[in-house]
């Protein structure tokens, strides 16, 4: 068993030993005239009803986008096709890594073949990978194996570069990078030329750098009063300037979407960036984000993940949702993508959105099961031969 | 840990009493019964789950009187909102979520005061009251605890503390499954280095 997993049980045990069994205080109910009638707030979306055939054609014609390994990077992808099976319309390879994380694989998108296969040099694990937009040039980052499952001790940084002709990779340390991110940092992304990290910091504020790969702090933007960054950033593919942050939430105000002009000088994150997304309207809904977000490719849509509070219908079996959201006013635009496929992330988007790579659960058939599948409309084709342990969406890269 | 906490099902006095609540609270029948059905509900719900939230919420905020108002507005909100609970099988879990985010906007608010009056009092504030009757190898993880961000101290206290599932946490969080993962093992993976077990 893990140390600090025991040692945070014992302690928690210690805490809430504190509080006798019995002693509980009297509950102090309000009034009957201070409860509120039921919720019948027309904006409440009643999602089985509504969104199931407006997603259907929704979902065609959307413009969605991508997370870390996001397409296009002024390459516009191919429009979705009927005719051309949907294992050809994403990237042809991906980067996974193994249960064991000394190991990184090069699979073929449409056979599931392993294309070539890494290794983390000495007593390394890799802990994140990214990819660029060209599916073939991966950053991964690595460190001791620490006891907690984390990185321990120094993080060091790795490009890889694939070349599928002669079926290698090649795995090359980036050796000034380890020494200029601090150990604490946690949230990275890497920019779709893969050419600079996003780099968030600061456990009681928000504090984000932009590096090169040669290890030079670009730019650098904090906030002391804002909160702290929360989800991992998002570089949007076109210009590949423009960057989404999520600020922590609270039970009143939940998390924000923020785009972040990387262009601009250092010095004030507020400045710099400007709200698009709000999250306030989500206390009306009765719903919060309920996965990380994505970014179209234009930089003119967000779509992020929902997930009702304990407040179902009957029957309701408990999903992720999606919403997509004008960049730009911050207005919600139509949702996405109901129950077919409960999706949990999505890794990676076509320039429409209409083809989309994710990881979906498949809890109906096996419980806690996850399956990486290409979606499209109602369609899900599952991508074969995935490595075990790779379900969580900072081990894999399009 | 109680045992209640981890229960998914609903203990059958309260799925009683929230069933006859919900009978009452049908259009046409009169509200003041309605209206009483529903404060039994709630208080029998409260009667058999309140020590084990108020034990999660001290986990949480490190006070027992925070811990308590936390829990109470849990149950306060549960009421107001009792005719719009369709599943009395999920009242649990919606609790737990409100204790949850009653307890970040009381972490919210500790930082702001903080920050807002850090310079007026230097002095650091007052150890939580459980640092007193805990040992030092407890204080030095609770208080690393206390340093993480909000969401990565609730995956870690539904995970190690009340030893929830992930679908479970998942729901209680209001996240994603795989979000549970990320943010936990990004969450153990910090706890570690701020108590020094990484080196």
């Amino acid at each position: 068993m893990n140390m600090i997993e025991d040692r945070l049980r014992a302690a928690a045990q210690a805490a809430a030993d504190t509080i006798p069994a019995g002693s509980a205080p009297a509950l102090r109910l309000p009034q009957a005239a201070q409860r509120r009638a039921p919720d019948t707030s027309p904006q409440r979306p009643r999602w089985p009803r509504l969104v199931a055939p407006l997603a259907a054609a929704a979902a065609v014609t959307a413009v969605i986008a991508t997370s870390v390994a996001i397409a296009g990077g002024g390459h516009p992808q191919r429009p979705a096709s009927a005719s051309v099976p949907l294992l050809d319309q994403v990237p042809r390879y991906y980067l996974a890594l193994t249960k064991s994380q000394n190991t990184g694989v090069v699979r073929d998108t449409v056979t599931g073949a392993t294309v070539a296969s890494i290794h983390a040099p000495g007593s390394l694990r890799f802990y994140q990978v990214f990819a660029a937009a060209n599916d073939r040039t991966f950053v991964l980052i690595a460190g001791p194996q620490g006891r907690a499952g984390g990185p321990a001790g120094r993080l060091s940084f790795f490009v890889a570069r694939l070349n599928p002709a002669r079926r290698v990779v090649t795995l090359s340390l980036l050796p000034d990078l380890g020494p200029a991110i601090p150990r604490s940092a946690d949230m990275f992304a890497l920019s779709p030329d893969g050419a600079r990290l996003a780099v968030g910091l600061g456990v009681h504020s928000a504090q984000l750098r932009i590096y090169s790969l040669a290890g030079h702090v670009l730019k650098e933007w904090q906030e002391d009063h804002l909160g702290t960054l929360e989800y991992p950033f998002i570089w949007m593919s076109w210009g590949a300037s423009t960057l989404v942050y999520g600020l922590d939430g609270s039970a009143t105000n939940p998390t924000s979407f923020r785009t972040l002009n990387t262009n601009a000088a250092s010095g004030s994150l507020l400045r710099a960036s400007r709200l698009a997304v709000s999250g306030k309207h989500l206390l009306d809904l009765g719903f919060s984000w309920g996965s990380y977000p994505v970014a179209s490719g234009d930089g003119k849509t967000i779509v992020a993940g929902l997930m009702p509070g304990g407040n179902l219908p009957p029957g309701t079996v408990q999903t992720t949702e999606f919403a997509e959201y004008s960049a730009a006013t911050g207005k919600l635009i139509r949702y996405l993508w109901p129950t077919v496929h409960d999706t949990e992330s999505v890794l990676w988007s076509n320039f429409s959105g209409s083809v989309l790579v994710v990881l979906a659960p498949v809890h109906r058939y096996s419980p806690g099961a996850t399956r990486l599948g290409v979606l499209s409309g109602s369609r899900f084709v599952p991508i074969p031969h995935v490595p075990d342990g790779s379900w969580e969406n900072l081990r894999i890269a399009f | 840990v109680e045992a209640d906490l981890s229960d998914t099902a609903p203990d059958s006095r309260a799925a009683i009493s929230w069933q006859a609540a919900a009978n009452a609270d049908s259009p046409g029948q009169d509200r003041t019964a309605a209206e009483h059905a529903a404060a039994a509900a709630v208080t029998t719900l409260y009667e058999i789950h309140a020590v084990g939230l108020i034990r999660l919420a001290m986990v949480m905020l490190g006070d027992r009187a925070s811990a308590e108002d936390a829990v109470q507005d849990a149950f306060c909100g549960l009421y107001r909102r009792y005719g719009s609970l369709a599943e009395p099988e999920r009242a649990l879990q919606y609790v737990r979520s409100s204790v949850l985010n009653g307890c970040r906007s009381e972490l919210r608010a500790r930082q702001r005061n903080i920050r807002r009056f850090a310079r007026a009092l230097p002095a650091a504030p007052a150890p939580p009251e459980y640092d007193v009757l805990l040992g030092e190898e407890h204080r030095e993880v609770l208080a690393a605890l206390r340093r993480l961000p909000g969401r990565q101290r609730e995956a870690l206290v539904l995970r190690f503390f009340l030893e929830l599932p992930e679908p479970e946490i998942a729901r209680s969080m209001g996240i994603s499954q795989g979000t549970v993962k990320s943010t936990t093992s990004r969450a153990l993976a910090a706890l570690a280095r701020l108590v020094g077990e990484d080196r």
